[in-house]
């Protein structure tokens, strides 16, 4: 009896876990689903209208993050973003939010659940230690 | 199912629970409680009634315990503002759960409803 009681343990925990495995798999599998139908509903420009930015600001926005977005695969090192740079423009386009970290660090986050086309900048921004490096600027 | 596959869950779940975080802070800023108000026929009136007395909860439920509110309170003052509403589990069930993704203030409310045990139970 006592010899089969370690085994019986392990064979519940491994039971267990397989469990927890296949809901765990299901909860992944939905959150890919929300996100797919936020990154249709514009969440960068939800962020930036509950941020206060107009049109034109979002529009200049946009525009420099596509110019990011294809900077990124330069092969001049002098021509990749640098967070420095990032923080300075966005604080050009949207002066009121120019020492908002939390912010900066939102737009970037953003990116991840956005389309397609800033996902890549998304996980460059990362890859660079941005939202770590992001501080207030003079 | 071995020990090595264990970080490997507790990877992919704090990896779940980054990105919900993300959602749900994303998801708070498209006024998520006055599309369903709106879904449910309110008028822009009822609203605006119903968001003002969300915002006296979220304060009485931060003041001291004999002040702070009860759920028959708040069923009989949803309903008084939404008289169509009047009874409807399904709508109050959502008015609470959609606090969690609302506002700071509102989540502060929904994390006091669930202590208090408003969302487990059938209201």
């Amino acid at each position: 009896m006592r010899t089969d009681a370690p085994s019986t343990i392990i064979d519940r925990v491994d039971e267990r876990l397989s469990e927890l495995e296949s809901h765990l798999a299901q909860i992944e599998m939905l959150q890919q689903l929300m996100l797919r139908l936020l990154s249709i509903m514009h969440p960068l420009s939800n962020v930036l209208s509950q941020y206060g930015a107009n049109s034109t600001q979002e529009q200049e926005l946009l525009q420099y993050l596509d110019q990011l977005a294809a900077r990124v695969h330069s092969l001049e090192r002098t021509r990749q973003p640098t967070v420095e740079e990032f923080q300075d423009r966005i604080g050009e386009i949207l002066p009121a939010l120019r020492q908002d970290i939390e912010f900066m660090r939102l737009v970037i986050d953003t990116l991840r659940v956005e389309r397609v086309a800033y996902r890549e900048l998304h996980d460059y921004m990362h890859a660079q230690g941005w939202p770590a490096r992001i501080a207030p600027r003079s | 199912m071995s020990q090595t596959d264990r970080p490997d869950l507790e990877a992919r779940v704090a990896h779940l629970e980054m990105m919900q975080d993300l959602l749900f802070r994303l998801m708070s800023m498209t006024r998520p409680l006055s599309n369903v108000l709106e879904q449910f026929g309110a008028t822009r009136t009822q609203e605006q009634e119903l968001l003002k007395f969300l915002d006296e909860l979220v304060e009485r439920s931060r003041g001291p315990e004999r002040g702070r509110p009860s759920r028959a309170h708040f069923e009989m003052h949803v309903g008084e503002i939404l008289p169509s509403l009047r009874g409807n589990r399904e709508f109050l069930q959502l008015l609470m759960d959609t606090l969690k993704v609302e506002r700071p203030a509102y989540r502060e409310l929904h994390e006091y409803m669930t202590a208090q045990g408003w969302t487990a139970a059938k209201v």
